[in-house]
């Protein structure tokens, strides 16, 4: 038998972002809502974000962004997972992300999209969705 | 099926009975700082003495404003931010703002350059020229201001302490003196580390020895240069208070000031060349008050602190810019009312600089005719609306007089907090930190309660909207620009290069000021990252921030 | 080696690294099915220095950690971090934040840092803690370091894991010195005053060894060394490695008191592990015959007792 899962979500930011105010929000949000949230800050590299959803094995991450930038680095961070063996994590984005890129990023494969005006009740659902099975 | 409905007209009824049941009810009684209000004030809320307290414009504690005439001595400058691609883009863009009548010239700098990080920089090429201009030498600088005289035209730089001695090196360059240069940037770095920047991009202790630094060197060389202190304006964006804005402002004014005069410098002399940085969120009596209460506690400080004499010392300019986080994505246009009211806030509140946001903030980078009407804005509150008729024209108010003591009561008891940890300790141990996040998180808990309306985001939201348009602009100058980049680092004179690189290291090793040897290796043609780098290597920390590079040269 | 070693297990110890994370995710949530895997990962350990630190919130731990990581990595060891922090007591959730003070260690493979949240009532050790270290143990890591919150039973957890316990202090707050937990020195083995440069911590450090000087001797005669350091700029860190090599020293000087004291770990993880099982027995919704129970002792007619008993005789299933 098992507890009851317990969803674990890893929160961060690549490049050289600063504006982490929101996702430091959701953090505890997210926390309040019962799910562990895994914080990795801001300026993570492409390659040290990957390596910690190995070795974190988070049911998702979560990346947030405020520059236009999150195309390319959000390409670069799915082809990092994906050589390292956990390419199946879905990947959810946050922050300032148009609507015209909205197809774009789900043909990289991104999961989930929060932009500008998100709920957070819409966020906490989708998480906890994400749960796996403990077997 | 119900039988009802499928009555004609009977839709009709049911619309109306709703209509009959709403009322738009009040949520929330408190300010958006979080300051609890009445239903009215009187005479008997206002307890401050009016000679000692609250004063004429332009007389100690310069509550109702800096001057005695205050706009119809001289008006605001309007200022509209301009800043995206290689220096030829930024032309551009500064070429459109000034034939459409803003009389100030503002620049903003890419992500990298903000960092001191260079655009050839392994792991950030796809932030090249993002929501700013990239500057990434001095040579960039000549460019992006060639023919324009920099002590005739007064450039403000949305950027903090590099941008002095950048703008410095091609003055003198240029053959002119450090003396007649004109400008202003915003030297507040322990604001950086605070604002998400982190131990890591910027120390505490580095950060902030830098700013006294550049604030040292600047009243002592640059007279004419304006030193935007603190950069509250990205302080409150992070999550703070009006009155939070005063109170962790003063504690970085007040350690400031203080190693200024450890220094031998005179408050009196130092203080005239500070203008804070503020903001004008969405509460227009709460921004009003603030701007009030901040002029009172900053006159009071400089006089009772510092000793200060000298009216120019004691009385604080202002530079307002509006609050980017307060405006919404959806239905946009929205936005023009919200920056029109903060606008007249910050007139009413008698700040000396006022640039508005455009309303397409939210979304991008501005676009040319968003720009075009947040300037349109301004020159309707100065011609139209009368704001800048009368000084303080809230002064007397018993609701504003009244809320002007609460904030600043508030300010004092949140600065006293942080003043008994210490600032610095106070920010690396993360409770300022603390202190922002716990306000964010209150904020979004009231927001999920519906306790703090905001349309469009939790409230009104339309159903359907197209997407935002977006600007953009063609990336072949920010390509030219790179290599350029990478041809003058083979083409310059490495011998020269390389000696303003170590003399920097070697003055900032042994605690001198580095300044003038940052503008010497700017003129050698140093990048930002190289100068940067280099005194942080003397202070012992990696040459690279995200440590992906190593210093050019091995210094001695 | 065991040929029938399970699948999981035989990639964990292959150096797969996904395999360890998700077997460890598993671990966290009870899942039983594992078993097998971390009876044969235990078998294959036992080669790693477990270094565990712990102390209030705010004296600086990851920092600190991260600096001795860098020091363990330039000696050429493979270092683990399992980095625990309390859950919160309303919603169960957690911000499992110690990762940002290491993130220079992110893209070096030689580094493997797990976050843990407590799960617990009163914070202390997460309840896979032991699972977690038999795994990290059996991928051959050289150091695997627990970083845990002092709060509530934590202190005492890390007894149950660590061959040696690191404990961080500060001076801040002014009263530091009284805040010292009584207790304390038969739980650390290596005292730490963090952010030397505040005002009292040469106060603090004098008042640390004395009461070291003074307490009760120890079974094992280590008199624990009471150290001034700043993690920020990693003064004090050549001392601290010193403390952990000499005290490694002494512990190998004396067979018979290491022997108790793994004896005692033994005892401490199994009962860790009954514990879980029987608060999953007991917390579970929807045994009839165990809810019957309940209503009689309820009802006066058996008493806690008998349960009790009852549990602990028929094993647990």
């Amino acid at each position: 038998m098992t507890e009851t899962s317990t969803v674990r979500c890893l929160l961060g930011m690549l490049g050289t972002d600063v504006h982490s105010k929101g996702i430091r929000t959701l953090a505890q949000i997210l926390r309040d809502a019962g799910i562990e949230v895994i914080y990795i800050g801001e300026h993570n590299s492409v390659e040290g974000m990957a390596n910690a959803v190995v070795d974190e094995d988070p049911d998702i991450v979560g990346l947030s962004f405020s520059s236009a930038a999150y195309i390319d680095y959000t390409h670069q961070l799915i082809a990092a997972m994906q050589r390292k063996g956990v390419g199946d994590v879905p990947v959810m984005l946050g922050g300032i992300i148009h609507p015209d890129d909205y197809e774009t990023l789900r043909g990289i494969g991104v999961a989930g999209i929060f932009g500008p005006g998100s709920l957070m009740p819409d966020i906490i659902s989708f998480v906890r969705s994400k749960a796996r099975p403990a077997a | 099926m119900d039988q009802e409905r499928s009555k004609p007209g009977s839709e009709t009824n049911q619309l109306f009975e709703h209509l009959e049941n709403l009322e738009i009810k009040l949520t929330r009684t408190k300010s958006w700082g979080g300051l609890e209000t009445k239903q009215s004030y009187g005479p008997q809320d206002v307890t401050s003495d009016y000679a000692t307290n609250i004063g004429d414009p332009g007389a100690y504690p310069y509550t109702r404003g800096a001057y005695p005439q205050m706009y119809r001595s001289r008006m605001w400058t309007l200022r509209n931010i301009v800043g995206y691609g290689a220096p030829e883009d930024t032309r551009e863009g500064l070429e459109k703002v000034l034939a459409a009548g803003g009389s100030g010239v503002s620049i903003v700098v890419d992500p990298l350059t903000t960092q001191s990080i260079d655009p050839d920089h392994p792991a950030f090429a796809p932030e090249v020229g993002l929501e700013g201009c990239s500057l990434p030498t001095s040579r960039d600088i000549d460019r992006l201001l060639h023919g324009l005289d920099l002590s005739k035209i007064d450039t403000a730089w949305h950027w903090a302490a590099m941008a002095y001695p950048m703008v410095a090196a091609v003055h003198v360059k240029r053959g002119q003196d450090l003396s007649t240069l004109q400008g202003s940037n915003m030297p507040d770095m322990l604001q950086e580390t605070l604002c998400g920047w982190g131990q890591n991009l910027i120390p505490a202790e580095l950060g902030h020895r830098t700013t006294v630094d550049e604030i040292e060197f600047c009243v002592k060389n640059s007279p004419r240069w304006a030193l935007g202190m603190p950069q509250a304006y990205d302080l409150r964006e992070r999550g703070l208070s009006p009155a939070g804005e005063i109170a962790v402002g003063m504690a970085i004014i007040n350690k400031t000031m203080e190693d200024l005069l450890a220094r031998g410098m005179a408050v009196n002399h130092v203080a005239a060349s500070i203008a804070w940085v503020s903001t004008a969120d969405i509460d227009f009596f709460e921004e009003v008050a603030k701007f009030r209460a901040l002029r009172r506690y900053w006159a009071r400080t400089m006089k009772e602190r510092f000793g200060a004499t000298d009216p120019r010392a004691l009385r604080l300019r202002i530079a307002c810019h509006t609050s980017g986080k307060s405006l919404v994505y959806k239905q946009p246009l929205n936005n023009l009312t919200r920056t029109a009211i903060q606008g007249l806030a910050a007139l009413c509140g008698g700040v000396q600089s006022l640039e508005a946001c455009t309303f397409d903030e939210p979304v991008c980078v501005p676009t040319h005719e968003a720009r075009d009407l947040a300037i349109r804005q301004q020159q309707i509150l100065a011609n139209e609306v009368g704001a800048a008729r009368v000084a303080d024209p809230f002064g007397g108010s018993y609701y504003v007089e009244a809320l002007t003591d609460e904030v600043e009561a508030a300010a004092v008891a949140m600065l006293k907090k942080i003043e008994d940890v210490g600032l610095i300790e106070a920010v690396t141990s993360g409770m300022i930190e603390r202190i922002m996040d716990d306000y964010n998180l209150q904020t979004q808990r009231e927001l999920d309660a519906e306790e703090r309306i905001v349309v469009g985001v939790n409230k009104f939201v339309p159903l359907e909207e197209p997407a935002p348009t977006r600007f953009t602009f063609d990336p072949t100058n920010t390509r030219m620009h790179v290599r350029r980049f990478a041809e003058l680092k083979q083409q310059r004179d490495a011998a020269r290069w390389r000696a303003g690189l170590q003399d920097l290291y070697c003055i900032a090793r042994d605690g001198g000021n580095p300044l003038q040897a940052m503008i010497d290796a700017f003129i050698a043609d140093a990048s930002v990252a190289e100068v940067w780098g280099t005194v942080r290597v003397a202070h012992n920390y990696s040459y690279d921030p995200y440590k992906a590079l190593e210093a050019p040269i091995k210094f001695v | 080696m065991n040929k029938n070693v399970p699948a999981a297990a035989a990639a964990i110890l292959a150096g797969g690294r996904r395999a360890a994370a998700r077997l460890l995710s598993r671990a966290e949530a009870g899942d039983e099915a594992i078993i097998n895997d971390l009876r044969a990962l235990y078998r294959a350990g036992g080669h790693a220095r477990i270094i565990g630190f712990t102390g209030p919130p705010g004296a600086g731990k990851s920092t600190l950690v991260d600096r001795l990581v860098t020091e363990l990595r330039t000696k050429g060891e493979r270092v683990a971090v399992i980095a625990v922090d309390p859950s919160s007591p309303f919603s169960g959730g957690a911000v499992l934040g110690d990762r940002v003070r290491m993130g220079r260690h992110a893209s070096d493979e030689g580094v493997l840092i797990r976050s843990m949240a407590a799960r617990g009532i009163l914070g202390g050790l997460a309840p896979a803690t032991g699972d977690a270290v038999t795994i990290l143990d059996a991928m051959r890591f050289d150091t695997i370091v627990i970083e845990t919150v002092g709060v509530g039973q934590s202190e005492l957890d890390i007894l149950a894991h660590a061959d040696i316990v690191i404990l961080l202090q500060t001076a801040l707050g002014g009263d530091g010195v009284q805040t010292v937990k009584a207790g304390i020195l038969e739980i650390a083995d290596v005292l730490v005053v963090n952010k030397a440069d505040t005002q009292g911590s040469d106060k603090m450090v004098r008042y640390l060894t004395e009461m070291a000087a003074h307490a009760a001797p120890r079974p094992d005669g280590w008199v624990p060394p009471v150290l001034a350091a700043q993690a920020v700029n990693g003064a004090g860190l050549d001392l601290l490695c010193d403390a952990i090599g000499a005290f490694f020293v002494h512990r190998a000087a004396r067979p018979e008191v290491d022997l108790a004291r793994r004896r005692r770990q033994v005892r401490a993880r199994v009962l860790a592990l009954t514990d879980a099982a029987l608060r999953r027995l007991l917390l579970q919704r929807g045994d009839a015959g165990l809810e019957r129970r309940i209503d009689d002792i309820i009802a006066r007619i058996s008493d806690p007792h008998d349960l009790a008993r009852l549990l602990s005789q028929r094993g647990l299933k």
